[in-house]
This record gives C-alpha cells, sequence and structure tokens, in this order.
C-alpha cells in the first residue's frame, strides 16, 4: 500500500469561489478566523484572530462565513474527479483526499509520473496543494503537513524520516499543542522517544493513536469513495458576469472536474446540461449535446463556447449548474504508431460538426440523402439514407426549388426572363394518389434566353399552369 | 530606396511570378480545356476559387461537379454552406457525389455564415467548401482565403455577376455566361500563377471524366419519357455484375452521350 495525500490547505475559501483572487479573504467560524490566504497572511493576520482584529489590521479583508455543506460537497466532487488515478479514493474532511496509488503506479509509469500527472491535472482547478506519499494515510497526511514532498515507499523508513516533523503536524487541540511545547517536545522524534504508556497518560489516546496510524502499528482502514455513476455540479462566480467570456473561465473548471471523473469511470459525456443562474430570475438552461461521447476537456470546453457565443445573456450570472445524466461508456484512445490523416480528419469532421452545431443549433448542420420516391420534392431528405437508389433514369436537376414557382405564360409558352425554349421532354410523373400527395405533371427542360436551363413542369391537375422547379445549376 | 522595395515585396498582397510558392498540385476539373490554362493543372487547392455568374442554372454547379464527385468518392468531406436552394440529392448522385459526404450548413445570419465559412474551410476536415455568400468584404475574403490555405481546402464561392469589379484575394476567378448551344463561356479574370485568359469555351455535360454514380441503379435511359406512371412500376432486383464491386474512380466515357436539344411543342 501506498497513500497519496493530497492536502488543500485553502480549500474552504477556494470551495467559496474565491480561489484565484489576489484580495485578502478569511474564513470565520465561532467568531474566529480559521483560514486565511496569502494576501490575508502578508497583512499579518493571523489564525484565531477576531473579525474585529482582522478588520483593523486590513479594512479591505473579505470575511466570509465557513459554510460545511458546500466543503462537503465539493470534497466529494474533487474526490470523483481524483478517481481517474486510483480505485481507492477516500476524503478525508475537511481539506484533503488520500489516494491509495500503490495499484496504480504501474498503470502510470511508476511514482514521478503519476505525481506529476496528479499536479498537472489538478493545477487548472486552481486549488492551493500540497502533497505527501507514505506506506499509510496518516504518515503521508502528516508530510504533507510538514511539506515533505520526498516520498517515503517502505514501512521501515517511517520512524526515521517522520522523526523529523514538528508537531505541528499531529492533529491535538489548540491546549495539547501547547502541553507538548511546554513540555519541550518540539518535533515527532521527541515523542517517539518517550515512553508510550506515559504519552497516552499525559495526552489522552489520540496522541498516541495518531502516532500508531502514521507507523503502521495499528490497522487504519480508510473508507473508500463511490465514485457518483453521474455529474452535478454547481458553482458559484465570485461576482456576477456579464459576458459569456467569464462564464466560459468558470465552466473551464467545472468541466476539469468532469472530464477527471469520466477518465476515472472510463466513460465520456455525450449530453451535458449547463444551467446559467441568475440573482432574479430563473436559470438559463443550455443543452449541449455531442455527436459522439467525449472525454476531451478542451474539446467540450470549445463546444460549450461556441454554445455560449449564441447566447446573449439576460442577467447576469451569479452561479453555474452542469448536470451530466448519463456517463457513455467509451473505449479508451489508443494512440496509434503512424500517422493516420484519415482518422485525424473524421475526428476533425466530428469537431467541426459539434462546433457548428452547437452555435448555430443542431438543426442547421445537416446531411443528403436519396429517398425512393418518383415525386421530385420527395426523393431527397435532409438526412443520410441507406437508399442507393437514384430513383429514375430522367435526368435532374442539380438545384430544386422549396416550392414550386407559378411561370407567367405568353401565347401558351411558360416564360422566365423572357421565354423558354423548350429542349427535351416530357418526362410524365404521375403517382402519390395513394398518400394524399397526388400529382400529375409533365417535366421539360427548358433553356432560357440567357443561357439558364430550367426544370419546368406543367401541371395537369390544375389548369395546365406551368411551374419552374429547378435549375441544371 | 532599398529599404522600400523591400517593404513593398514583404507586402502579403503582392504576388512575385519568380517564386511559385504553390508547389501542391491542383485538382483536375475534368475538363481539358481548362485544366490546360490552369497553373497547376486542375482548380487551386488551398485557396479561394470565385465563380461570378448571372441566374442560376447557367452551369455553375455541372462546371465543379466532376472535381466534387472525384473527392467525396475519395473519402473527402464537402460542406455547403448557406446554398440558395435545395441541393437536390438525386441529381448529385447522378453525377457521382457520394451524398454521405456531403454536408448541409444553414446558418440564419451573414455574420454566421462567414464564421461557419472560416471553420469549415479552417477544419482541415473537408475538402472543398461552397458558399453562396450574399455580401462578402476585402477583409472577410481575406479572411476566408487564410483560412483555406490554413485547411487545405478548396473554397468556392459563387457570387453574383456584379462582384466582377470588386478585388478580390482569391486565387482564381471566373465569369460564366450561357449560350444559346451546350457549351458554355468561361472567362478567366484572374488567375494567380498565370494570365488570365477569356473566351474557353466548355462543354459542361460532357465532362471528359465522368465519375460514374455508386450503384448505377438501371440501364441509363435517357429517352424514356415516362417514368412513373398511375401504377407503380415493377422494380426488378438484379444481382450486380462483379465488375460493380471495384471502386469505379474516374472513367473515361468511350463516348460522348450525343444529346442535341430538341425541340417539342406541347
Amino acid at each position: 500500500m501506498l497513500w497519496f495525500a493530497l492536502q488543500l490547505p485553502l480549500f474552504p475559501i477556494e470551495s467559496l469561489g474565491h480561489g484565484t483572487t489576489s484580495r485578502a479573504i478569511g474564513v470565520i467560524e465561532q467568531r474566529q478566523i480559521t483560514f486565511l490566504n496569502h494576501a490575508a497572511r502578508e497583512v499579518g493576520i493571523r489564525p484565531h484572530m477576531t473579525p474585529g482584529e482582522a478588520r483593523a489590521l486590513s479594512d479591505d479583508i473579505l470575511l466570509l462565513p465557513r459554510q460545511r455543506e458546500t466543503e462537503v460537497r465539493s470534497l466529494h466532487h474533487l474526490a470523483g474527479w481524483a478517481y481517474q488515478f486510483s480505485g481507492q479514493v477516500s476524503p478525508r474532511t475537511p481539506n484533503g483526499l488520500l489516494l491509495e496509488v500503490g495499484g496504480s503506479l504501474r498503470l502510470f509509469g511508476g511514482l514521478h509520473t503519476l505525481c506529476r500527472g496528479i499536479t498537472e491535472e489538478l493545477e487548472p482547478l486552481g486549488h492551493a496543494y500540497c502533497y505527501g506519499i507514505a506506506p499509510t494515510p496518516t504518515a503521508a497526511w502528516m508530510l504533507a503537513s510538514g511539506g515533505v514532498r520526498r516520498p517515503v515507499t517502505r514501512l521501515a523508513d517511517l520512524p526515521e524520516r517522520l522523526a523529523p516533523l514538528p508537531c505541528a503536524v499531529l492533529e491535538l487541540p489548540q491546549a495539547q499543542q501547547q502541553a507538548l511545547r511546554g513540555l519541550g517536545l518540539q518535533t515527532l522524534g521527541d515523542c517517539l522517544r518517550l515512553p508510550r504508556r506515559d504519552l497516552a497518560r499525559r495526552f489522552g489516546r489520540g496522541l498516541l493513536l495518531q502516532l500508531e496510524h502514521a507507523l503502521g502499528e495499528r490497522p487504519e482502514p480508510r473508507h473508500g469513495h463511490q465514485p457518483p455513476q453521474r455529474f452535478h455540479r454547481q458553482l458559484d462566480l465570485p461576482a456576477e458576469a456579464h459576458d459569456t467570456r467569464s462564464v466560459a473561465f468558470a465552466l473551464q473548471r467545472v468541466l476539469r472536474e468532469l472530464t477527471g471523473l469520466l477518465r476515472g469511470l472510463d466513460g465520456g459525456a455525450q449530453s451535458l446540461q449547463l444551467e446559467l443562474l441568475h440573482a432574479r430570475r430563473t436559470a438559463t438552461r443550455l443543452h449541449i449535446g455531442l455527436l459522439r461521447a467525449s472525454r476531451d476537456p478542451d474539446h467540450l470546453l470549445d463546444v460549450c463556447q461556441h454554445r455560449l457565443d449564441r447566447e446573449a445573456l439576460a442577467a447576469p450570472v451569479i452561479g453555474l449548474r452542469l448536470r451530466v445524466d448519463r456517463i457513455h461508456p467509451l473505449a479508451p484512445e489508443t494512440g496509434a504508431l503512424l500517422p493516420d490523416p484519415a482518422g485525424d480528419r473524421a475526428q476533425q469532421q466530428q469537431y467541426l460538426r459539434e462546433r457548428l452545431g452547437a452555435r448555430l443549433g443542431e438543426e442547421a448542420v445537416q446531411e443528403l440523402g436519396l429517398v425512393a420516391d418518383h415525386r421530385p420534392e420527395r426523393a431527397w431528405q435532409p438526412q443520410a439514407s441507406d437508399t442507393t437508389d437514384t430513383g429514375p433514369a430522367g435526368e435532374r436537376p442539380l438545384w430544386l426549388l422549396p416550392q414550386p414557382t407559378l411561370l407567367r405564360q405568353q401565347q401558351g409558352l411558360p416564360c422566365w426572363h423572357g421565354p423558354l425554349t423548350l429542349e427535351h421532354g416530357p418526362e410524365r410523373i404521375e403517382t402519390g394518389w395513394w398518400d394524399g400527395g397526388d400529382v400529375c405533371r409533365d417535366y421539360y427542360h427548358a433553356r432560357a434566353s440567357q443561357g439558364s436551363r430550367l426544370w419546368i413542369y406543367q401541371d395537369r391537375r390544375s389548369g395546365n399552369h406551368w411551374f419552374l422547379h429547378g435549375f441544371f445549376g | 530606396m532599398n529599404n522600400a522595395l523591400d517593404n513593398l515585396l514583404r507586402e502579403p498582397r503582392i504576388w512575385r511570378a519568380g517564386n511559385n510558392q504553390t508547389s501542391q498540385t491542383g485538382l483536375p476539373s475534368g475538363f481539358a480545356e481548362l485544366d490546360a490554362v490552369l497553373p497547376e493543372g486542375g482548380w487551386p487547392t488551398g485557396a479561394l476559387t470565385e465563380v461570378l455568374h448571372g441566374d442560376p442554372g447557367i452551369g455553375e454547379l455541372r462546371l465543379v461537379m466532376p472535381a466534387l464527385a472525384r473527392l467525396s468518392r475519395a473519402g473527402r468531406w464537402i460542406a455547403l454552406v448557406a446554398p440558395p436552394h435545395i441541393p437536390y440529392a438525386p441529381a448529385l448522385a447522378a453525377q457521382g457525389v457520394d451524398l454521405s459526404r456531403i454536408l448541409l450548413i444553414h446558418p440564419r445570419a451573414g455574420g454566421d455564415t462567414l464564421w461557419a465559412l472560416e471553420q469549415a474551410m479552417r477544419s482541415g476536415s473537408c475538402a472543398a467548401v461552397l458558399a453562396w455568400p450574399r455580401q462578402a468584404e476585402y477583409q472577410q475574403l481575406r479572411r476566408l482565403q487564410l483560412a483555406a490555405e490554413a485547411g487545405r481546402c478548396w473554397g468556392l464561392l459563387f457570387r453574383p455577376e456584379r462582384a466582377v469589379s470588386e478585388r478580390s484575394p482569391a486565387a482564381l476567378r471566373l465569369t460564366m455566361q450561357g449560350r444559346g448551344e451546350d457549351d458554355t463561356r468561361v472567362d478567366l479574370l484572374k488567375v494567380r500563377g498565370a494570365q488570365p485568359r477569356s473566351g474557353l469555351m466548355l462543354d459542361l455535360n460532357n465532362p471528359r471524366t465522368r465519375v460514374l454514380p455508386m450503384h448505377p441503379a438501371r440501364p441509363a435511359a435517357a429517352d424514356t419519357s415516362v417514368s412513373g406512371t398511375s401504377q407503380r412500376a415493377p422494380v426488378f432486383r438484379h444481382t450486380p455484375r462483379p465488375t460493380q464491386d471495384r471502386p469505379q474512380l474516374d472513367l473515361p466515357l468511350g463516348q460522348p452521350r450525343p444529346r442535341r436539344p430538341q425541340l417539342v411543342h406541347p
């Protein structure tokens, strides 16, 4: 077993949507500042200060009440994201994840590559993080708290490697920490040198349990996180967004979480429901459909962005909600040994159609197909078809008019920009009496004086009027 | 002074006859007379071609059909953006076009048309993009030309005749005029890499090479006048000859089909 402890020191701030800002921010709980960001630390604010003290140091500081439910929800989403790296992910409330990575090493090609993969995927999510790697979850967490990134891979090395860590990595009440310092115990090594029984008598079972868990002397089963089979995520924007560009920025984060989950579940999303939340209006609902399930974050973002471009925002956006109800199984992408231009083009073509569909509307992108019908207007359809029967043998025009146009007549002959010369015909089409689309027409090829070739017909059902039905383009 | 000349030569609009940078070969048009005067031996790929014509039906599509059919049968995609009428599937199939390779795009607004055009040209997946833009400024055409270069796509713009006087970055501009006869007069107004040429007479109904339809359903009987009667004609399903399973690309027609106009009086 090898555990990767991911610690997010600013998670309570980030889960409130204020991750990337240069403004000083603190989170208050029970009239005490419990979490604060770097900017707040710089002006001299420290944990356990009261809001009044903090405001005295900086009048610009943004103090937010802590919202534990939001944190837990965000942490579970993050656990879903982390599922791509490990089959056993365990959220560690309030602000961390524990991943069993011993089983993933071979898949990812070693510990170093795995760590790089995790951090590279983590960057776009905008979390501040530190991590530690050790054979027990608690030891990994302690290493992460102590800021030691060098992994410990063997259980036997643990006592030696944990010894230099300060006692602050232990999770103890304030009073006990003070007591440790009072005894002159600075590091974990100092604690480990003391007789265990004395330690337990003085500090209770809590401290001893942590040390025993860390050293692997006492088993520590972790509850594994079950990844959800669908994705529901709501994200509040730090400020009102007035244009779709800033919405897309937030959306990118959510999509990264989604694709992490999809990779873990070995699936893809084909249909995304995006809701833009407004302050005093019902949410704008957008549906984003793909031709094929995908889990490429850049591709998903591209399609979403084109869909957003089409939308005129009715009101400023304060948050967004992304739902993927169905996760489709997806065959893993296989890298080709040799470049495959046809495959690349097929992929490009699919992306092109999705981009066009997202911005112009899905009905604006069509295909062509044949239908076995003698009536010209019914011999085609705007979808692909399996029919390869090209229909009657007569020559057909390349352009068909959606509605036949009535032609003027001069001395019994049809006119279109001058009198027409009939060149070829008639081809009689008389059919459709059984389904209400009865036609009886004599089709002719005609030529206009300036050279256009036309496909016209004389309607034998309605008084022998002439109609223009197409051009031999 | 040298500097001024250098600046001038760096201007992207100036094409220097000396460096024929388009080493790629053109797309055979199927019309021998046309291929002979085009510098690349065919339609320029990776560039814009403008077809300026008056009324529809003059042969503007027949002119490009052999090339499109050949592209589609090679498995390449063809996009039609904002066509003015319905591109009629049975006629396209009869010209040898593989319909499964056709993509129709119907943008609603003019701005969307240019956007869709640029996307389709730039994506690299469409071998040819045909468009009927209602209006196009020089700057927009320039963008499209760059997009066609980037996507190595044959950008075909069909524009009204009055655009003749406007300047354009297209690699090839031609006008078409119908005659009373079968021949259509094609004037090349601008040819990148060669001299303009006017007065080409093309018989658009009989290209030198013709792509056969995918599955010839029944023997061509052009003179059968009555094709559908009040009762459905029985459909004979004959087993296809083995030769039809072979890919049929561009087979030269043995003899051009004689099709002189016949005057009929209804």
